[in-house]
């Protein structure tokens, strides 16, 4: 009992307060700067939300809670202490009551559209759909990977990745040909440096072509490279099926009354008329007088000439191939042992092949980092990612879901789909967005204002207007204009806004009323003070 | 080359007699705002140029040359641009005692500095500084193809000089009242500097109090200082139309003379001048980093981000956080002066008398911060749908708080006594410059940008150090120990 009340009474002490005081300020200099170096999300995640930072907020609770019943029963010259203590005790519930009950959402408006669904701006949840079953996991509020193991029929969740960046990796497959290569290479000048993993592989997440600027980059099966570095036709035909280029005296050009190239090809004794402006693939007229593009013929023609003005690299794995416009020519070169580089014509260009494999493909692999942020940007860790190990006919695969890239695997019962999403919730009404209002500030683009005109349906409809500082309020919702984002393939404007319930919101004006009023009592207005009787040194 | 310059120059001068006219009080739109031209002039030179002449001119006159650019008018001027940092200067072949380079030569080095650009992955201030060099090129041609500003006809609406010829030009170009004189005054505003007259009252008034020993001198050279700032601050509110505490420049400027008039009531009121010589050594460094620190605190009116635009909030939370960041400036000073009295040995009151002196101001400010950074919540619960969200700007502000708590609870358990109490609040204030500038300059960009090398985080810097160094001296051992008992 006695060590009780000791603990008791150093709790209720002034001392004890000075740590925990300090502790918590420490505490939220490191949050601070764990949110300059991590961003936002991190630092809710890794320090404000965390249990040890609850238990500090709990500790100081505490430590306020006891202080004020020791200096009970009342009196007199402490009467701003009670009112300060009490507004503190009272801010310090009303933000627990908003933590465990109030909703932090937001909801994006399209115009003219119904909406019913806000979003939980941090939790995320899993959604999988197999034939048999559909389910929804909350995924970890964590800040580091976390092991989920859970498993739903089939399928295990392995672990988690709240911030996670992808690895390149190399893996093997067992279709290895000369058209399903991949290849890493390393583009440099003395400013710029890039890899670029470009693979042909059909399972690979990675493509056959990239955009670099100005210089576009074509990735084809080997075969090719024949076709290219010939300089007989701006015309090249090559058959898919058999990997092989098509010699261009079995075809020749001429021009319909438009002025469109008409190529008439004579390969493997049948003939064939393609149309370069209109496809690759072979044409015939149909029975209806209609121009028909043959979808399964493999052969496939190119017209040159396009890719002679831009910059325009060919790779084929090994080989690769450009138009040089001083020579007017079309150029192939080789990597071997001694050529490691190769010049490039364009801006001082130079092209290395780092990897190339006909039997492996490229994959990327997400692993655990530390988020960083740089301009309100993350540049590490800015992908979440879930392993998910399935089990089908007595072999076990894993694969990962990463961020907002749905995930699709064919089973033998049929299709199961995974994708993330933030946690969401349906309003009991509905939003429509009539009208959305950017203004900007004259001759400039600076925004001074957004506005969205919103039709409430409940029963009966309301219109509304919501604007910054002057937010939407209805059934203990709040409704607040926050952002807005230009839809990038209907061009429209959807309106972002964020929507709040605060239980909690009434206790904290109340104890902050009585904080301030208590603390200008307590400082300003009482005549004596108490701690300043003079203590020597 | 200079000879046949002049000689141009005076061949043109005559085509140009427009730009040698009184075209101060003009108005053109700017930047979303409506400002006098020697404004615009002065900021569009000052962004573009480290010269207070450029090419030997005034900036007004070389600006107007450069406008009238758009209607074959005017002179192709190549003015030199503003290029500061030791790796562009590299970049650009430049000899690195130079600030500037003339604006043909950098137009031929586009592609050097756009691909530089490009080839730096981190945000750093190289990568910066090449930004803002673009930019400075940008807006230069933006002056040179009349689409920087636009003047206004007599039915009040606005062209852009581009979309006009010269002589609807030059009828348009001309003083207009019509719109009200916010921007008449704003010329004088920034064209006279009333501020420096402000520093000449106060440094007189410092003389009078410390020196002569006049107090009554010394109280009334600091009204006359007040007043002025009164008047410009007023000022800067008229033609704004908002409360003077919306950027770094304004805040800084409003907390130098919050604290001169807390410290000018505390002084009539508990009858000792010590208050008013803190508060107004504090105004005066306030006004001194107002003058020379441009880099940091930008002067100009500017339009406000699109949630700060509520006049009531603004001025009601941002006022209160600012006058208690003014309180205890107060006690930040007057702390140091007891420490630095004590090391030289000058004659100094008790301790407790120190103490009391000082806690009469920390209790203002902690009361006003307390109410500030609620009343933020509050703002921020109204527009934004909570009340506290930890954003860094509002952490720090709590942190402030919670250190001056902890130093007034650790009074209150005599765990902290009145040697040690001294120091503790110079070095609390350094929680205030944190949240203050630090969040700004140190933490705003991300920790990663290398916002260190910057101005803001070198200022910071030093004056935690300055801070340091007086506290250290204050316990390294001394000799006057006898007018401490």
């Amino acid at each position: 009992m006695k060590t009780l009340q000791k603990i008791e009474r150093f709790i209720g002490q002034v001392k004890f307060a000075v740590i925990i005081i300090l502790v918590f300020a420490i505490y939220l200099i490191y949050g601070t700067f764990q949110e300059s170096y991590h961003g936002a999300e991190y630092a809710n995640r890794a320090v404000y939300k965390s249990i040890g930072f609850m238990l500090v907020q709990f500790l100081m609770f505490i430590s306020i809670f006891t202080a004020t019943l020791f200096r009970l029963p009342f009196k007199k010259n402490l009467r701003g202490f009670y009112v300060l203590h009490l507004g503190l005790l009272l801010l310090f519930i009303g933000s627990f009551v908003s933590y465990h009950a109030g909703i932090d959402s937001s909801i994006l408006l399209s115009p003219n559209t119904p909406s019913q669904h806000i979003l939980s701006q941090q939790e995320d949840e899993l959604v999988f759909t197999s034939p048999t079953k559909q389910a929804t996991i909350p995924m970890p509020f964590s800040a580091s990977k976390k092991m989920i193991n859970q498993t739903i029929g089939k399928v295990t969740l392995k672990e988690y990745l709240p911030f996670a960046d992808e690895k390149l990796e190399w893996v093997d497959h067992d279709a290895a040909n000369s058209s399903n290569h991949s290849s890493t290479y390393l583009l440099v000048n003395k400013m710029f440096s890039e890899k670029i993993t470009l693979s042909l592989y059909r399972k690979s997440e990675f493509e056959a072509g990239a955009n670099l600027g100005p210089l576009s980059l074509h990735y084809l099966p080997s075969g090719f490279f024949e076709c290219f570095k010939k300089n007989t036709s701006t015309f090249v035909l090559w058959d898919s099926a058999k990997q092989a280029c098509i010699d261009s005296a079995t075809f020749q050009s001429s021009k319909a009354p438009n002025g469109m190239d008409v190529i008439k090809s004579n390969y493997a004794q049948a003939e064939e008329i393609f149309i370069p402006r209109l496809s690759p693939l072979p044409v015939y007229i149909s029975e209806e007088k209609k121009l028909v593009i043959k979808q399964e013929s493999p052969l496939r023609l190119l017209n040159r000439a396009a890719f002679q003005d831009k910059p325009h690299l060919f790779l084929f794995g090994k080989n690769i191939a450009y138009f040089d416009r001083d020579t007017e020519k079309w150029i192939g070169q080789s990597f071997d042992k001694e050529k490691k580089f190769i010049e490039l014509p364009w801006m001082g260009f130079q092209l290395e092949l780092k990897n190339h494999y006909e039997n492996k493909y490229p994959i990327l692999v997400p692993h655990y980092v530390t988020p960083i942020q740089d301009n309100n940007k993350l540049i590490a860790g800015a992908t979440k990612a879930l392993k998910i190990e399935i089990n089908d006919k007595g072999s076990t695969k894993s694969h990962w879901l990463k961020s907002f890239k749905p995930l699709k695997i064919n089973l033998s019962d049929g299709e199961y789909n995974f994708y993330f999403k933030s946690k969401s919730k349906k309003l009991p009404f509905q939003l429509i967005l009539d009208k959305f209002r950017a203004q900007k500030d004259p001759g400039t683009n600076r925004d001074a204002s957004y506005e969205s005109f919103v039709t409430l349906v409940d029963g009966d409809t309301s219109k509304h207007h919501i604007y910054m500082n002057n937010p939407l309020k209805y059934k203990d919702l709040t409704f607040y204009q926050s952002t807005f984002q230009k839809n990038p393939k209907t061009g429209e404007t959807l309106s972002g806004l964020t929507v709040n319930f605060d239980p909690g919101r009434w206790l904290k004006y109340l104890g902050s009323l009585l904080l301030v009023l208590g603390s200008f009592y307590h400082f300003v207005l009482r005549r004596k003070i108490v701690s300043l009787k003079g203590k020597s040194l | 080359m200079k000879f046949l310059a002049i000689i141009l120059f005076s061949l043109f001068s005559h085509a140009n007699s427009l730009c040698d006219q009184d075209i101060d009080k003009i108005p053109v739109l700017s930047q979303g705002r409506i400002k006098p031209f020697s404004v615009f002039a002065l900021e569009t030179m000052k962004f573009l140029t480290p010269e207070k002449k450029p090419l030997g001119m005034s900036r007004v006159k070389a600006t107007c040359l450069l406008a009238l650019n758009v209607f074959n008018q005017g002179q192709h001027l190549d003015v030199p641009l503003r290029v500061e940092y030791i790796d562009a200067k590299e970049l650009l072949k430049m000899d690195t005692s130079k600030t500037s380079l003339v604006f043909s030569e950098l137009e031929g080095q586009e592609m050097e500095i756009r691909s530089a650009w490009a080839g730096i992955k981190e945000n750093n201030s190289y990568k910066k500084e090449l930004n803002k060099i673009s930019s400075r090129m940008n807006l230069f041609q933006s002056l040179k193809n009349g689409s920087l500003f636009s003047v206004i006809d007599t039915n009040g609406k606005w062209f852009e000089l581009k979309d006009l010829d010269f002589e609807t030009f030059k009828g348009h170009f001309i003083e207009n009242e019509q719109i009200g004189n916010a921007h008449i005054l704003e010329h004088y505003l920034f064209m006279y500097h009333p501020f420096s007259i402000a520093i000449l009252f106060i440094i007189f008034a410092i003389f009078a109090l410390s020196i002569l020993k006049k107090p009554n001198l010394g109280i009334f050279l600091s009204i006359i200082a007040l007043a002025i700032q009164v008047l410009t601050i007023g000022l800067r509110v008229y033609i704004s139309g908002r409360a003077p505490i919306t950027n770094m420049y304004e805040t800084v400027m409003f907390s130098g003379f919050g604290a001169a008039l807390i410290a000018l009531i505390l002084t009539i009121v508990k009858k000792d001048k010590i208050f008013l010589l803190a508060g107004i050594s504090y105004n005066i460094l306030c006004l001194f980093m107002m003058n020379f620190a441009n880099n940091m605190l930008e002067p100009s009116i500017s339009p406000l981000v699109p949630v700060l635009r509520d006049n009531f909030w603004l001025s009601t939370h941002v006022t209160t956080i600012i006058l208690s960041y003014a309180a205890l400036a107060i006690s930040w000073i007057l702390a140091n002066i007891f420490i630095l009295k004590r090391r030289l040995g000058i004659k100094v009151e008790s301790p407790l008398r120190q103490t009391k002196i000082i806690y009469q101001c920390v209790q203002i400010g902690v009361v006003m911060l307390a109410a500030g950074i609620i009343l933020g919540g509050i703002w921020a619960d109204y527009s934004w749908g909570r009340f506290w969200g930890w954003d860094p700007k509002e952490t720090w502000s709590l942190i402030a708080l919670l250190i001056y708590m902890a130093i007034l609870h650790g009074k209150y358990s005599s765990w902290i006594n009145n040697k040690n109490f001294i120091p503790m609040i110079a070095a609390a204030f350094m929680s205030i410059i944190m949240a203050w500038f630090g969040v700004n300059y140190i933490l705003a960009s991300g920790l990663h940008s290398y916002g260190f090398s910057e101005g803001g985080a070198i200022f910071i810097g030093s004056l935690f150090l300055v801070q340091t160094i007086i506290i250290v001296l204050y316990y390294l051992p001394h000799k006057s120990p006898q007018n401490l008992k």
